[in-house]
């Protein structure tokens, strides 16, 4: 493969990978200073859908 | 038209693993409204019930005003009027269980009683008669073991079979004598200022001078006056107050149940298993020492650098092989077919970036899996819970509440449900403080921290590990004195009553479970938090600004006409390091943000831009620390390379931190402000801007105080540290903190008899 066209490549794969986790990682700081998450947690470091809310992590709709 | 079904019962009666079975991931769950409580709902499963919906209320003792659970349960009861109740009882604790029954039978809403644990039951050798006990309750009563899914279709058709019918309970008088009468009276003034469902259970709770039930019965002045009159009459009759009244009554009723449905197998004063093991492990003298060795035993067993320290033999092969070796090595044969060469900026920022970086916190997944298997053994097996009560006696020489070290214990696997879990303390005053100091334990996250300093600088020694948890413990112990000491906390420790549940053999699926949970979302933010924070680590310290030149620091350092003598020693100079250990990440534009700031740690002995740039990155998350560590120390010389031979990153850190600046920085990061997820869950339960900064400003000062003093005092004593102003500052602030430890302080008075989480929510 000429260089050039596998540096593209790879250059595409790692964009696309970083705007992913970027997003995922955005909305999770904003997520986490705003306070929110499940109640069982505010989909911390160990929220991956723990047994208190379930099998997946929701959001919550606290009325006050 | 659905049918709501509330599941009521006392806490660990089983009521969640219950609900979990009943509804499956069919749940919502959020927030009670107005209150920090946790809101479960679920629809029942299979296709029959799909209008079913089961409203799982917290656990409570009783239906009395006196906790947030409480009144949210009651409340709901009352305005809600779910169409069916399932009283959950725990077989094993039947006396206890059935208090909380009596008072629901007197909402009149149709209710079964699901008694739980009964595979238990039969193991101690009791005998339960369920038909007796559904005669003398005046309800149907349905075996169940919820753990073994035994009993569960039979109690949820009985369940939605008396809310379809809509029949309530036959009626069981379980007041006598003068109480009956003077609760009839009661319910006579009453009379139609109540919804006649709820008449009697109105009547008994104004007997009792409940406030919350008196306001929402809108009584007239004459009506409370005649109520009052009543009341004071059979209180000077019965020589007792009203509320001790009713409960003996309740119990007595009980224990006239029990005489005639249940046979317990023990004698009664026989010590069961449990009982015989807690006379040793909660004994008064051992109860300390046996914890300090369990704890230390199992940070020795999982971060260690012992014969039996899996945890870092595991870490050590993934460290050197799997990232030091085999992933280098793929990404190398990978990158090669693409044509990406060695040298070049693409392969820079996947191997020395993205790899170096994500390794680095990868390495430790291993040590955490060992330590949180452990750990989940320790909680299954029911150890965890002598453990706050062991603590709860230490604690209260210290004017401090056991109840307090519960959400630190929760803490050590991730400190935002131990933040969460402060909502059980009743205390305001108690709970503020709690929220304030219990993320000085150390979490998962930081396990790799410990990992790095006690495995590179301190070579796998168990203590240093060890001390991590201790030093965790200590800060919430002097922590809480200190600020007790103050108005703003001080206050009567509350009284600590907690169930112990019996020791039993950890099942094995829970406590993998437990473990897997904790360790994949781990290696889940890594794969997301890490990676976008190695990029722009390595990013900013690959790039930056040689002699005026902008570009790859490395390829710039080659140009000797870029990189003059003087320019070396100018550098040498602005980053504070000898003339020949001068080198191109240096000059780096990260090296340039760090170093403008790290003068702030110099006291702490880490006062160069690399660790000040890696604590910071520890406010995203913690194990972010080691993820910039791997990237900056990965490839720290552009004639060397890491990972040739194996070795990783801990040569190199080594090199860089005496053994006490290395320990002054692990304590300055396990005790420091915590990462966002907990410092959004602090604001949450703080519910207030100025407490939150007010928590995170403690912390960080208190664990730049306590790395301080460690560093030039510590330093001092064993010959790293020469005598300076550092000396004479650390000096201070210890005395300092043994005068805010030792003085008398602020004295609790009755007035400030404490604020209760319920009075703080009405």
């Amino acid at each position: 493969m000429p260089p050039i066209l596998g540096n593209i490549i790879v250059i595409a794969i790692i964009v696309a990978i970083l705007v992913v986790c970027g997003k995922n990682v955005v909305e999770m700081i904003r997520g986490e200073l705003k306070g929110s998450g499940c109640a069982g947690c505010s989909g911390g470091c160990s929220c991956s859908g723990c047994s208190s809310c379930g099998s997946k992590p929701s959001d919550p709709k606290q009325t006050r | 038209m659905g049918i709501k079904i509330a599941l009521a019962g006392n806490p660990n009666s089983g009521k969640t693993t219950l609900f979990n079975d009943l509804t499956g991931s069919r749940q919502y769950v959020g927030n009670w409204p107005g209150v920090t409580v946790e809101k479960k709902e679920g629809k029942l499963k299979g296709a029959e019930y799909k209008d079913v919906v089961i409203q799982d209320l917290p656990g409570i003792y009783s239906l009395s005003p006196y906790t947030l659970e409480e009144v949210v349960s009651r409340t709901y009861l009352v305005t809600e009027k779910p169409d069916a109740i399932i009283n959950i009882v725990d077989g094993t604790n039947i006396e206890r269980n059935l208090y909380l029954t009596t008072q629901l039978l007197e909402l009149n809403i149709p209710m079964v009683v699901a008694l739980n644990m009964m595979d238990l039951v039969r193991k101690n050798g009791d005998t339960v008669n369920v038909k007796a006990l559904s005669e003398a309750l005046g309800c149907e009563v349905v075996e169940l073991s919820a753990l073994k899914g035994e009993g569960t279709d039979a109690l949820i058709k009985r369940a939605v079979d008396a809310a379809k019918a809509g029949k309530t309970s036959q009626s069981r008088e379980v007041l006598s004598g003068n109480v009956k009468a003077a609760v009839d009276k009661i319910a006579e003034i009453i009379g139609s200022a109540s919804d006649s469902k709820f008449l009697r259970f109105n009547a008994i709770k104004a007997f009792e001078r409940d406030e919350k039930a008196i306001e929402g019965l809108n009584l007239s002045s004459s009506q409370k006056d005649q109520i009052e009159k009543v009341i004071a009459e059979t209180e000077k009759s019965m020589d007792d107050d009203s509320e001790s009244i009713i409960t003996n009554e309740r119990y007595n009723y009980i224990t006239g149940v029990t005489a005639k449905a249940v046979k317990k197998g023990r004698a009664k004063g026989e010590l069961s298993v449990s009982d015989k093991i807690d006379r040793i492990v909660t004994n008064r003298v051992l109860g300390l020492p046996i914890f300090a060795v369990v704890m230390f035993l199992i940070y020795a067993i999982a971060m260690g650098g012992w014969s039996v320290s899996i945890g870092t033999a595991a870490t050590d092969f993934t460290n050197d092989v799997i990232f030091g070796e085999w992933v280098p090595g793929f990404f190398d044969a990978l990158l090669g077919v693409f044509g990406v060469v060695e040298g070049s900026v693409l392969y820079g920022l996947i191997q020395d970036g993205i790899v170096a970086g994500v390794g680095a916190v990868i390495g430790f997944v291993p040590q955490m899996l060992v330590l949180f298997l452990l750990l989940a053994i320790l909680e299954d097996i029911g150890y965890m819970a002598r453990v706050a009560f062991v603590m709860d006696r230490i604690f209260r020489q210290f004017g401090l509440s056991g109840k307090a070290f519960i959400p630190c214990l929760v803490a050590t696997g991730c400190g935002v449900p131990g933040v969460m879990a402060s909502r059980t303390i009743e205390n305001e005053r108690d709970r503020k403080m709690t929220l304030m100091t219990t993320t000085f334990m150390p979490c998962g996250a930081k396990l790799p921290i410990i990992g790095l300093i006690a495995g590179a600088v301190f070579g796998g020694s168990p203590w240093i590990a060890a001390s991590a948890y201790f030093i965790g413990i200590g800060s919430i112990v002097l922590s809480g004195i200190i600020l007790k000491k103050f108005k703003a906390f001080a206050g009567i420790p509350a009284p600590f009553v907690m169930e112990l549940p019996a020791y039993h053999i950890p099942s094995v699926s829970g406590v993998l479970r437990a473990t897997w949970e904790r360790g994949w979302s781990f290696i889940k933010r890594a794969g997301s938090v890490i990676v976008i924070s190695s990029v722009i680590i390595w990013f900013l310290s690959a790039f930056g600004t040689v002699n005026g030149h902008f570009g790859l620091v490395d390829n710039l350092f080659e140009d000797e006409s870029i990189v003059t003598e003087s320019y070396i020693n100018e550098l040498a100079d602005r980053m504070d390091v000898p003339a020949e250990d001068v080198n191109a990440m240096d000059a780096s534009l990260l090296a340039s943000v760090g170093n403008g700031v790290s003068f702030v740690f110099k006291p702490l002995g880490f006062g160069n831009w690399k660790p000040t740039v890696a604590t910071v990155t520890g406010l995203v998350a913690k194990e972010e620390v080691v993820g910039t560590f791997g990237v900056l120390y990965n490839y720290d010389d552009s004639e060397e390379e890491l990972g040739e031979e194996g070795e990783g990153i801990w040569p190199r850190v080594a090199e860089d931190y005496t053994p006490i600046a290395a320990f002054s920085f692990m304590i300055f990061n396990l005790l420091c402000a915590p990462c966002f997820a907990a410092i959004g869950a602090i604001k949450r339960e703080m519910n207030n801007a100025k407490w939150t900064w007010a928590a995170i400003g403690y912390m960080t000062g208190w664990a730049y105080v306590l790395a301080l003093i460690v560093y030039q005092l510590g330093g001092l004593f064993v010959g790293e540290v020469a005598f300076g102003i550092g000396t004479v500052v650390g000096a201070i602030f210890l005395a300092a903190l043994l005068y805010l430890l030792f003085r008398k302080g602020y004295q609790a008075t009755e007035a400030d008899k404490n604020l209760n989480a319920v009075k703080a929510n009405a």
